[in-house]
């Protein structure tokens, strides 16, 4: 298999982690009472978002 | 206040943030750079005509490839290898625009790198597009960073082990277009542009390759050309004149490391007949110790932190108020490569080439660079290209 | 009184220059030999300067005492000034470049050839401790010194000249050192 090949699955493999960590924010974005604690969530998510819409 | 119309303001805000950026952000990757290439154009190739490394990529660029009527040398100019650095595509985009050869041949790639191109250094807030007026109108490119993007070539592997040479260098270097020279076939994205760009230059005999670039002020190589051995004559020859005859800040010259690999002015002269130069020209914006990072200190070069450090003797290029103008930077590599080919004209007399058309340090410093890049709206349009 | 002094002030000064000139210039005869101490690429523009005056200058950038036997040579340039790029490049470094000079120039000495101390390349090879290092070691055992404006433009070469009583050849840059060959 060549490196490409290699890479790009890797490449996918991310992508896949980005999903969970951004799925585990929205979680913790919906069980947190804290408001402080919700807009930390809300903020760390946009890169997430944004790696994941393939923009940044 | 509940929690929920709290966490719904904040989701809206969030969501606001990341729509204006991700806008942004695909405004800058999807913009496209209008190119009118010369009268003289002979035909524009795609890099994937001469290896299939490229084909498919966002790096796969435009070959802007000018024949003279008399047979000579044949010289390429590579732009934008970095894109944080723009006079490197603006002064290949000179001759894109005017060249009009004699004799001999010029075959020009704006944008080595388009990837890296695609998106700005993360964290340094550099500005999206640098504009430069013209008698026509404001034309407008995109500034990048010194790497492709992520979102091309990632992972990124631990250690970068540069082939063929086995040297390692530093994990990002991979993306790296100078870093990835001579490259590989089946390499991550700038080790196949790299091959590509290889094999043109192998399959289109070419005799000279210029690399453009800038350096900020801190670094000790600065304004000045690099050169493979093959060179040296040549380089000796026309540091001297330009620093005699034209320039105001001296150009000086430096031989290339032989054990230093993946480099434009090493691996282009040691894996074909080509002599490689690389030119570096002083750009403050580079600089770490600068003040704000905007477009205008990207055009004016005019910092006041980076003459602090200067007045520390902490640079390795005079610096005053009057900056670096973008103008006064794309010059220098304009000259010096219309230099270096006069210079060869009289060493290798069977190389000639003779470029007409080109301003020259006077006429872009007095008159700017909007003089010398043609409107698209009004260019015949086989002769309009997109980089 | 004060006339007569005029007058012999100026007879003086247009009687003094020629001779103070030419105890400055003294005149270079080839055949010359170029090398640089630290691989910068001074030697190869002293080459190429002096090609463009129609003067042949022999280079090597790493000659040695032993290559001087039985060539027919006048005088040695030696330009300073280092380049970590071009001593890379030579596999060598400055302490060893140092070593290699002053062995070369102590036998350019004895065998009477006229050894011209250069610095070619402006203030760009005068800023860190290898440069001076290599200016330092070359230019004590110089006959004379060959330096452009811009390397000059602190001082440091006319007040090395003066002190050391050493003639100095100073030109506007690279390109004028040619001329002063032929
Ligand atoms: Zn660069």
């Amino acid at each position: 298999m060549d490196m490409l090949t290699i890479n790009s699955v890797v490449m996918i493999l991310y992508y896949f982690i980005t999903t969970f960590f951004l799925l585990a924010m929205v979680r913790n974005f919906i069980v947190t009472r804290d408001v402080q604690e919700a807009l930390l969530y809300a903020v760390v998510m946009i890169p997430f978002v944004l790696r994941l819409l393939r923009l940044k | 206040m509940n929690i929920r119309t709290a966490k719904l303001i904040i989701l809206l805000f969030a969501g606001s943030c990341a729509a204006i950026a991700g806008s942004l952000f695909k405004e800058h990757m999807e913009y496209k750079e209008a190119v009118v290439a010369s009268p003289f154009l002979s035909e524009v190739r795609k890099l994937s005509d001469y290896s299939d490394a490229v084909k498919g990529s966002v790096n796969d660029a435009n070959v802007y490839i000018f024949n003279g009527p008399t047979p000579g040398g044949t010289v390429v100019l590579l732009g934008g290898t970095h894109p944080e650095e723009p006079v490197a595509n603006l002064s290949a985009q000179i001759f894109t625009e005017n060249v009009h050869p004699v004799q001999g041949r010029v075959i020009v790639i704006n944008r080595i790198n388009t990837s890296a191109s695609m998106a700005t250094r993360m964290g340094e807030a550099y500005p999206r597009f640098y504009h430069i007026s013209t008698p026509w109108g404001v034309k407008k490119w995109r500034y990048g960073d010194r790497l492709a993007t992520p979102l091309h070539s990632w992972p990124d592997p631990e250690v970068y082990v540069h082939y063929p040479s086995g040297q390692n260098l530093a994990y990002m270097d991979v993306r790296n277009a100078n870093r990835t020279w001579p490259g590989r076939h089946d390499g991550l994205l700038c080790e196949r542009t790299n091959y590509a760009l290889m094999e043109l230059i192998r399959k289109e005999k070419a005799d000279i390759v210029m690399d453009f670039h800038e350096a900020e002020l801190e670094y000790a190589v600065e304004n000045t050309i690099v050169v493979h051995e093959k060179g040296q004559s040549v380089a000796a020859m026309a540091s001297m004149m330009l620093t005699s005859q034209t320039f105001d800040v001296p150009i000086g010259m430096e031989f290339s490391p032989k054990a230093l690999h993946g480099l434009s002015h090493r691996e282009v002269g040691d894996h074909s007949d080509a002599v490689s130069y690389l030119v570096e020209v002083a750009e403050p914006m580079l600089d770490r110790i600068r003040g704000i990072t905007d477009e205008e200190l990207l055009m004016s070069g005019k910092d006041r932190f980076v003459m602090k450090a200067g007045e520390y003797k902490l640079l390795y290029s005079p610096i005053d108020e009057s900056g670096w103008p973008v103008e006064k930077r794309t010059a220098r590599h304009v000259a010096t490569l219309m230099t270096i080919l006069q210079v060869n004209n009289m060493l290798a007399p069977e190389k000639t080439i003779i470029l007409e058309g080109i301003p020259d340090y006077r006429e872009i410093t007095e008159n700017g660079l909007g003089a010398f890049f043609q409107n698209p709206d009004e260019a015949p349009q086989e002769r309009v290209f997109y980089d | 009184m004060k006339k007569k002094m005029m007058y012999l002030l100026l007879l003086l000064s247009i009687v003094s220059f020629p001779f103070s000139s030419l105890a400055d210039t003294p005149k270079l005869e080839g055949p010359y030999l170029v090398t640089t101490c630290g691989q910068s690429p001074g030697a190869v523009m002293v080459r190429m300067s002096a090609l463009q005056a129609g003067v042949q200058a022999e280079h090597n950038n790493t000659l040695s005492a032993s290559d001087l036997s039985g060539k027919d040579v006048k005088t040695l340039i030696v330009t300073t000034g280092t380049s970590m790029k071009g001593m890379g490049a030579a596999g060598t470094n400055v302490d060893k470049e140092i070593a290699r000079c002053s062995e070369l120039i102590a036998a350019a000495k004895s065998a009477g050839i006229v050894v011209v101390g250069a610095h070619v390349e402006g203030m760009a090879r005068r800023t860190d401790s290898s440069d001076e290092a290599s200016i330092e070691a070359v230019m004590k055992d110089a006959d004379v010194l060959l330096v452009i404006d811009d390397s000059d433009s602190d001082g440091f070469f006319t007040e090395y000249a003066r002190k050391h009583e050493k003639p100095l050849i100073k030109i506007k840059d690279a390109l004028a050192i040619g001329p002063v060959l032929k």
